[in-house]
């Protein structure tokens, strides 16, 4: 048996790993947001929504750090702003299909 | 035989908890570092669980454990031993092993043991969710998987996830021939009295 952590405690909390995980995210997110609309309070609108999706979602059940679970979760996260963005749309008239124009560019390096 | 106990299990667990137990007691080291970063065998949480179990429930008079899984399953042999022994509940209780599945992998990938569930509610969408305390291996304060330490934990799940909880102390225990012969041995004169 190894020695105890004296030094940090043993008991820990699963909703922290949002504190975590958000700012491994939040690069992209925030790009696609941008990407969606240039009005700024849809876009605040947006992230908080994909930020609700990954506190909803439970991110302690993937590993970030491995480019297929981090993947996933980034999908997860665009597919709920686009659907939010595509509600909007449709309540303003516009087409709610998505198009070239409003597809996230995805940063290729951190897939 | 001991009967099967969730107190043995947790105070087992609690136990290696507070001696700092790590990966390098339960798993020992890859032989090669080289693409097998996401090998669930490196994963210890049901193995934390399996010596915890086994030892607890181990009576030294028939040199053999009640611990009712058979020795070595993975995580997913665990939920099929539990689903073909009617075992799986939705709702957890003291002593429930918790099963953690990813929706990615479409598997359960990671396991821990249930002290208490503190809460539980809806999201959005009527998601449902169940805050749990639990005590598990190979996580860390964030409750992240492949974390490297046993600890206790606060720990959300959500069962439209497809997480669930096994009931193992309503699994029939095992036997053994030596512990078989051994009850025999004790009930044979009051039998024939």
């Amino acid at each position: 048996m190894s020695t105890p952590f004296e030094q940090t405690p043993m008991t820990g909390d699963g909703m922290r790993a949002l504190g975590v995980a958000i700012p491994l995210l939040e690069r992209t997110i925030r790009r696609v947001a941008h990407s969606m609309t240039p009005d700024a309070d849809h876009r605040d609108d947006l992230i908080q929504a994909a930020w609700v999706e990954l506190w909803e979602g439970d991110v302690t059940r993937y590993i970030l750090a491995n480019p297929g679970d981090f993947g996933f979760v980034r999908e997860i996260l665009i597919n709920k702003m686009t659907k939010v963005w595509g509600g909007r749309r449709e309540d303003s008239g516009e087409a709610v299909e998505p198009t070239a124009e409003w597809l996230p560019k995805v940063d290729k390096r951190v897939a | 035989m001991y009967r099967l106990s969730p107190q043995l299990l947790i105070a087992a667990a609690g136990t290696m908890v507070s001696m700092g137990v790590n990966a390098t007691d339960f798993v020992s080291a890859p032989a090669n570092d080289g693409a097998n970063g996401e090998d669930a065998d490196l994963s210890w949480d049901t193995k934390f669980i399996e010596k915890c179990g086994h030892w607890s429930h181990y009576d030294y008079r028939m040199r053999a454990s009640s611990w009712p899984f058979p020795r070595g399953l993975s995580i997913g042999e665990i939920a099929h031993y539990a689903r073909a022994h009617h075992a799986i509940v939705e709702t957890p209780e003291f002593g429930d092993i918790f099963l953690q599945r990813s929706p990615r992998l479409n598997a359960f990938v990671h396991a821990g043991i249930v002290l208490e569930c503190q809460a539980s509610g809806k999201y959005s969408r009527s998601r449902p969710y169940l805050d749990v305390y639990t005590i598990e291996g190979d996580t860390n304060a964030d409750g992240a998987l492949r974390g490297g330490r046993a600890m206790r934990i606060k720990r959300r799940l959500l069962p439209r996830s497809g997480d669930c909880f096994v009931r193992w102390a309503a699994l029939p225990a095992r036997r053994t021939a030596l512990g078989d012969a051994y009850m025999a041995s004790i009930l044979g004169p009051r039998k024939s009295s």
